[in-house]
C-alpha cells in the first residue's frame, strides 16, 4: 500500500486546468467543420465564376434552409438518443395541410398554424409511442413515416395542391434587405430557429436533460430525470420543426406535392451526422447541424456549377458524407 | 372473462371479413367483366387521368353492351417493380378477366405477367412495356420517337445552333433515358447545337427548381432547354426567376415532355414553346376497349399498338386546354404547325 | 440472530429497513431483512454475488420499492417511490455503474438532474454557479481533474469515481450509499476513494458501502453487515470481528 498522503491540486499542477490552444481547437468540432466548409467555398470560388455571386449564395441559402430547420429538430432527437425517420413525410404533410386550407380560403396565419399544429401532434404521437410503449424510435418513426406519407397521397389523391395566395408564397420567395444584400426570408427564419434551438439545448435545464438522456439514459433516470418526458418533448419539437421546414418549402415552390420531400429524412439525418451529432446520442450541437446542411447543399450546388455528370452525383455525395464523419471520428480518437 | 370476450370479438371480426370477401366474390359473377388497371405508381397524377379514361370507357361499355364492365384501379404507392409484382399476384389470386399494366421494369414483371396468362387472364401493357412477356399487345408511344419529336420542336423554335441543357428525373429510368437518346439523335444532325449539361432532379420538385436555377447561373447564355419531365413546372411562378426571365425574353426556348394543365399555362404565357405528350387519357380509355375486344370479340392486335403523341404548340394549345377543362380527350388535336 | 445491533442501542438509527422483502418474478432477492444505518458511521455491506446487496441499496435509493416491510427514516415510516424522493430525504447514491454521462463535461455531471437555474423561471441553467460550486467542492475534497470542460469520456476510472462521489457532497445528504466504489480501480486510485469515504464521515454523513474487498472493508467500516441468499447472515462491529469470520459468514460455512 502507498503511504497515506492527501492529494490536492498542487500534487500534479500540470494536469489542472491546462490545455494547449491546439488541443482545444482540435477538440472543437465546429472549428473542424467550419474549416471543411471554408475549404469548399474557397475551392469553388476559385474554380467557378458563378459560385461567389450573391444570387447563387442566396439561392443555396434558400434551398437548404428547410433541410436545416428540419435537421435542427432531428438534432434534438438524435442528441436525446433517438432518430426521427418521419421528418420528410412531416415536411410534405405540413405543406399539404396548409396549402389545402389556403385553397379553401382560410387565412394565412390560421393555415400555417394548422399545418404546424398537425406535425407537432405527429411528433408528440411519435414521442408517446417511444416513451410509453417503448417502441424503438427507428420502428415507431418508420411506421409514422409511412402513415403520414399515406395521408399525403390520400388527402390529395396524388395531385399537387396549387394556386396558393401570393401573401403565403411571399414567405418563401421574398428577400429582405440587409445593408447591400437581399437575404431570403427562409434563411432568416432558419437563423432564428438555430439560435432558439441553441438556447434550448445549451442554456436550459431541458437541454441539459436532453444530452443526459441521450448520453446515458439509465444514469439520467437514476439522477431523477424524467426520461420519457424528455424524449416526448424532443420528438414533438422534431415534428414541429419539420413542419416549419415543409411550410417554407411549400411557400418557396408555391405548390404542395404529396411526393415532396420524399427521402429528405436521410438528407436531414446526414446533415446532423456530418455536423458531428453522434447517432449514439448525447453529443453535438445545432451549429454542427447547420454547417452539415450547408456542406450538403454547397456540394450539390458545386456539382451542378462544375457540370459534374448527373449520373455520378450520388456517388460524390455519399463519399462526402462518409469522409466528413470519418474526419470527425479521427479527430475524436486522436485527442 | 376478458379472454372469452376478446376471442369472441376476434372471431366475429374474422367471420365478418370472410363474409365480405365471399359476398364480393358472389356479386362479381355473371355477365360482369372485371379488368385490373395497374399504373406504375399511385403517386403520379398523370395516371389518374388514365384511370378516369378507364372508368369512362367502362361506363360506356356497360351502357352499350350486354356486359357490366368493372375496373379495379390498384398499384404500388411509389414506383417499385417488386411491389408491383406483388400487386399483380394479388390480382391473379383475386381472379379478374383481364389486366392492363404499365410496367415499372421491362424484365422484372415478365414472370408475373406470364403467370397471369397461364391462369387464363389476358394481359396487355400500356405506357411502359415488358416486351419479352406473354402480353398480347403493348399500347404506347416510343419514348425514343418522343425525344426525336422534342428535338425537332426545339430546332424549329431555336434555330439550328445554340447551347442546350437537359433536365431529367432519376438517372437510369428507362423511359427517360429513351427520350434523352431520341433527343440526342434528333439534334445530332445540327453540329451547331451543343448539349452543355444534363442535370437530374430525382423526381423532386424542389430539387428540380434548384438545379434549373443553378444551371442558369452556370450557363447564363443558354439558348434552349429540354425538360424530359415536367417536375420544376409544378412549382409556382417566381420559383425560378432566372429561368423565367430568360424564357420570357424569348432568347431561350424551352420544350418539355408531358402536356399537363400547369405546362399549358406556362405555354400560354410564352415560357414554353413546345410540348410532347403521351395520351394519358387513352392509357385507360383505349386499354379497356382493347381488353374488351380481345376477350369478347377475339380481336387480334399487333405486337405494338401506337397510341400516338400529342404535339402542343401555341397554335393548338387552346384545344388542349379545352380538352382538360371538359375532361374530353376524344376529339383529335389541331396540327401544331398550321402552315405545314 | 442474537448478534444484531450489538452496541448502538443508545442511538436512534437515522434510517432502517424492517422485515423488508423484495421479489423479482419468482426470485426472492431479499427476504425479511432488517437493516439499520446509524448517524455518522460507515456500514459495509458484504456478501456473495446475488446475495441481495444491490437490491437492498436500490430500495434505500428509491429505485426499487419493497414488496413487504417498512422503511423508517429518522424514526418515521416513509415511502421512497423514486430516486428524486430519496434525494429529497437526504439519501444520496453513488452507483456501481457510476451513473455518469460520458458525453458531458464535469459540471454537467456534477449537477446531473439538479441543475441550478437562474432567477425564478426554473428554465435557464445557471452555468456560472455550476462551475463555481463544482470547483469549490472538488477543491474541498482535494479531487484533481483536468479542465472542467473535459468530457467524462476522457477521465480515468479514479477521476470518474471521485467525481461521482464528489457530486453528492453539496446536497447536504445525511446518508450516502456507495455501490462498489473501489471496483476496477488501481491501488493508488482506490486509496484516494477510500480517503474520500472517510472524509464524508468526518463531515457528519453516514455511509453505506458495498465492497468485495475485505481489506478496504476493514480499513474504513465501523460496522459490517453480511447478506447471504437474500437474508441477513450477520451484523458485526468491526472491532469485534475478523476478516476470517466475515468470509465464513459470506460463504455460509460453520456459523458461529
Amino acid at each position: 500500500m502507498e503511504p497515506d498522503k492527501p492529494f490536492s491540486p498542487e500534487e500534479d499542477p500540470a494536469r489542472f486546468q491546462k490545455e494547449g490552444a491546439l488541443t482545444r481547437f482540435a477538440r472543437n468540432q465546429l472549428a473542424t467543420l467550419a474549416l471543411i466548409l471554408l475549404a469548399m467555398v474557397v475551392v469553388l470560388s476559385l474554380s467557378t465564376r458563378t459560385f461567389l455571386t450573391a444570387t447563387n449564395i442566396f439561392n443555396v441559402l434558400r434551398a437548404f434552409s428547410w433541410i436545416a430547420i428540419a435537421s435542427f429538430g432531428q438534432s434534438i432527437v438524435i442528441i436525446s438518443g433517438g432518430i426521427d425517420l418521419s421528418a420528410g413525410s412531416n415536411m410534405a404533410f405540413s405543406g399539404i395541410i396548409t396549402a389545402m386550407l389556403l385553397v379553401e380560403g382560410v387565412n394565412v396565419p390560421l393555415s400555417i398554424g394548422a399545418g404546424l399544429g398537425i406535425t407537432l401532434l405527429i411528433g408528440f404521437a411519435n414521442g408517446l409511442m417511444i416513451s410509453k410503449t417503448k417502441l424503438p424510435p427507428f420502428i415507431a418513426t418508420l411506421g409514422m413515416m409511412s402513415i403520414v406519407r399515406g395521408f399525403c397521397y390520400g388527402m390529395t389523391q396524388g395531385w399537387p395542391v396549387r394556386g396558393l395566395p401570393r401573401s403565403f408564397i411571399a414567405l418563401g420567395q421574398t428577400d429582405l434587405s440587409f445593408f447591400i444584400w437581399r437575404v431570403p426570408v427562409p434563411a432568416i427564419i432558419m437563423v432564428c430557429f438555430a439560435v432558439l434551438v441553441y438556447i434550448l439545448l445549451d442554456k436550459t435545464k431541458l437541454g441539459y436533460h436532453t444530452y443526459a438522456v441521450g448520453g446515458n439514459e439509465y444514469a439520467a433516470s437514476l439522477a431523477g430525470i424524467f426520461t420519457g418526458k424528455v424524449k416526448n418533448i424532443a420528438f414533438t419539437l422534431s415534428g414541429f420543426l419539420a413542419g416549419v421546414g415543409g411550410i417554407l418549402m411549400t411557400a418557396r415552390l408555391g405548390v404542395a406535392a404529396p411526393t415532396a420531400a420524399s427521402g429528405y429524412e436521410l438528407d436531414i439525418i446526414a446533415a446532423a451526422v456530418i455536423g458531428g451529432i453522434s447517432l449514439t446520442g448525447g453529443e453535438g450541437n445545432v451549429w454542427g447541424a447547420l454547417i452539415g446542411a450547408a456542406i450538403m447543399q454547397i456540394l450539390r450546388n458545386a456539382l451542378v456549377l462544375l457540370g459534374f455528370p448527373a449520373y455520378w452525383q450520388p456517388a460524390a455525395i455519399g463519399a462526402v458524407i462518409i469522409g466528413a464523419v470519418m474526419i470527425d471520428m479521427y479527430r475524436k480518437k486522436s485527442i | 372473462m376478458h379472454k372469452t370476450l376478446r376471442i369472441t370479438v376476434f372471431l366475429t371480426a374474422v367471420v365478418f371479413l370472410l363474409g365480405v370477401l365471399l359476398a364480393g366474390g358472389v356479386f362479381a359473377q355473371e355477365q360482369t367483366l372485371t379488368f385490373a388497371w395497374i399504373p406504375k405508381a399511385l403517386d403520379n397524377p398523370v395516371f389518374e387521368l388514365g384511370r378516369d379514361g378507364a372508368f369512362v370507357k367502362a361506363q360506356e361499355l356497360t351502357e352499350t353492351t350486354d356486359y357490366t364492365v368493372e375496373i379495379i384501379y390498384i398499384g404500388s404507392v411509389a414506383s417499385d417493380a417488386a411491389e408491383q409484382s406483388r400487386v399483380v399476384e394479388d390480382v391473379i389470386a383475386r381472379g379478374v378477366d383481364g389486366i392492363g399494366i404499365s410496367c415499372n421494369d421491362p424484365d422484372a414483371l415478365i414472370d408475373v405477367i406470364n403467370k397471369a396468362v397461364e391462369a387464363g387472364i389476358p394481359v396487355m401493357t400500356w405506357d411502359s412495356d415488358a416486351p419479352d412477356s406473354e402480353r398480347f399487345t403493348y399500347l404506347g408511344v416510343s419514348n425514343y420517337d418522343g425525344g426525336v419529336a422534342a428535338a425537332e420542336l426545339l430546332v424549329r423554335f431555336m434555330g439550328e445552333e445554340g447551347d442546350v441543357a437537359l433536365l431529367t428525373g432519376v438517372p437510369g429510368a428507362f423511359n427517360l433515358e429513351e427520350r434523352i437518346r431520341g433527343f440526342r439523335d434528333g439534334v445530332a444532325d445540327y453540329p451547331g447545337i451543343e448539349i452543355v449539361t444534363t442535370v437530374a432532379c430525382y423526381d423532386d420538385i424542389a430539387t428540380g427548381v434548384q438545379v434549373v436555377e443553378e444551371t442558369m447561373l452556370a450557363y447564363p447564355d443558354l439558348d434552349g432547354w429540354f425538360f424530359v419531365g415536367l417536375w420544376p413546372l409544378f412549382a409556382d411562378r417566381g420559383s425560378m426567376p432566372l429561368w423565367e426571365e430568360a424564357a420570357a425574353s424569348g432568347d431561350m426556348k424551352v420544350v418539355a415532355f408531358d402536356t399537363l394543365p400547369v405546362q399549358l399555362e406556362y405555354m400560354k404565357d410564352g415560357l414554353l414553346v413546345g410540348l410532347v405528350g403521351q395520351k394519358y387519357w387513352g392509357w385507360g380509355y383505349d386499354t379497356i376497349q382493347m381488353l374488351f375486344d380481345y376477350i369478347v370479340h377475339d380481336a387480334a392486335f399487333p405486337d405494338w399498338t401506337d397510341s400516338g403523341m400529342d404535339i402542343v404548340t401555341m397554335y393548338n394549345v387552346d384545344a388542349m386546354i379545352e380538352a382538360w377543362e371538359t375532361s374530353d380527350f376524344t376529339k383529335p388535336l389541331p396540327p401544331p404547325f398550321p402552315e405545314d | 440472530m442474537s448478534d444484531t445491533t450489538v452496541t448502538n442501542e443508545k442511538k436512534e438509527p437515522i434510517m432502517a429497513l424492517q422485515g423488508v422483502s423484495k421479489y423479482f418474478g419468482g426470485v426472492h432477492a431479499l427476504e425479511e431483512v432488517d437493516f439499520e444505518v446509524y448517524p455518522n458511521e460507515i456500514v459495509a455491506l458484504v456478501g456473495d454475488n446475488g446475495a441481495g446487496k444491490s437490491t437492498l441499496i436500490k430500495i434505500l435509493a428509491g429505485v426499487h420499492q419493497p414488496n413487504r416491510g417498512k422503511i423508517l427514516f429518522r424514526g418515521e415510516p416513509v415511502e421512497i417511490p423514486s430516486p428524486r424522493a430519496a434525494q429529497a430525504l437526504g439519501i444520496e447514491t453513488v452507483y456501481q455503474e457510476l451513473a455518469l454521462i460520458e458525453t458531458r463535461d464535469v459540471p454537467a455531471n456534477f449537477f446531473l438532474g439538479r441543475e441550478p437555474t437562474r432567477g425564478t423561471s426554473g428554465i435557464f441553467v445557471d452555468r456560472k454557479k455550476m462551475v463555481e460550486d463544482t470547483v469549490r467542492t472538488l477543491k474541498d475534497l482535494g479531487i484533481v481533474l483536468p479542465s472542467l470542460r473535459t468530457l467524462v469520456r476522457y477521465l480515468s476510472g479514479g477521476q470518474r469515481q471521485a467525481l461521482a462521489i464528489g457530486r453528492v457532497m453539496p446536497w447536504g445528504g445525511k446518508v450516502i450509499i456507495m455501490d462498489e466504489p473501489t471496483a476496477a480501480l488501481g491501488v493508488r486510485e482506490a486509496r484516494k476513494v477510500l480517503d474520500l469515504v472517510l472524509q464524508l464521515k468526518e463531515k457528519g454523513c453516514s455511509v453505506v458501502v458495498i465492497s468485495h474487498n475485505m481489506r478496504h472493508v476493514f480499513n474504513i467500516a465501523d460496522r459490517i453487515v453480511v447478506l447471504r441468499g437474500g437474508k441477513k447472515a450477520g451484523d458485526r462491529m468491526k472491532s469485534e470481528t475478523t476478516p476470517d469470520e466475515i468470509v465464513k459468514l459470506i460463504v455460509g460455512a460453520e456459523m458461529l
